[in-house]
């Protein structure tokens, strides 16, 4: 529970960060820089998750005994 | 605890990147008004004292800050060792060897060959003007400069701070 916490945590941190960051660049004037940035944070971010994702269709599979 | 050492390490030394990088946008204004000043300086000593060039240059030298100084301070002593170059040659090849210490982009340095090209192989008047024409040429170059600046600095500097901040999160 403790370490599935801290992942929310975490992306959550990285969220705003990037929203952040995208808002900088964005008021410096290099928009398609900050749309690199955000795609880049958002494709690290969704590492993450998939990896929670897969452990999560692992469990559901064997709790309803699907083959 | 060694944990938060090493990411107040990590947050440091993308914070100091980033400052270093907003250190360089900086100083390229400052050295092309040094440079336009230096420039000036030489042309009321060729108008009003007729030094010789490598006295000019040496006097100038001593009067401003590092890094430009050493560029007509060593155009001056090479020119004083003799050695068949022209004043031209001197300058050029003390620019290439100087060029990376300063924080002049390609484009300045580029005037400064080209003004190089016309040192000391013309009378006065001639001089003088090719000082002038390089004088004005420096001055747009540092009006874009700053404008550089102006936005590039603070950028570099959040982005140095949010990036170490993204780096240490992703990593605990």
């Amino acid at each position: 529970m403790n370490g599935d916490i801290n992942a929310v945590f975490q992306i959550a941190g990285v969220g705003i960060l990037l929203a952040i960051i995208h808002t900088v660049l964005k008021q410096a004037g290099k928009e398609d820089f900050a749309h690199w940035a955000t795609l880049t944070g958002f494709i690290v971010i969704l590492f993450i998750v998939i990896s929670y994702l897969s452990r999560l269709f692992t469990e559901i599979r064997d709790v309803f005994l699907i083959q | 605890m060694i944990q938060v050492i090493g990411a107040a390490f990590v947050l440091a030394a993308a914070t100091t990147i980033g400052y270093a990088a907003a250190r360089r946008f900086a100083a390229r204004p400052r050295e092309l008004r040094t440079l336009a000043t230096a420039l000036s300086m030489l042309a009321t000593e060729i108008k009003y004292a007729a030094t010789p060039l490598p006295n000019a240059l040496s006097r100038i030298a001593h009067q401003l800050p590092q890094p430009i100084n050493g560029l007509f301070q060593n155009t001056a002593d090479v020119l004083v060792r003799g050695g068949g170059m022209t004043a031209g040659e001197c300058w050029n090849t003390v620019l290439s060897e100087l060029a990376p210490s300063t924080a002049l982009k390609v484009q300045d340095l580029e005037l400064l060959r080209q003004f190089g090209h016309t040192l000391g192989i013309s009378d006065r008047d001639d001089q003088l003007n090719h000082i002038r024409l390089a004088c004005s040429q420096l001055g747009s170059q540092e009006q874009i400069a700053a404008f550089e600046q102006g936005k590039n600095e603070r950028l570099c500097k959040y982005l140095g701070v949010l990036a170490g901040l993204m780096i240490v999160i992703l990593m605990f």
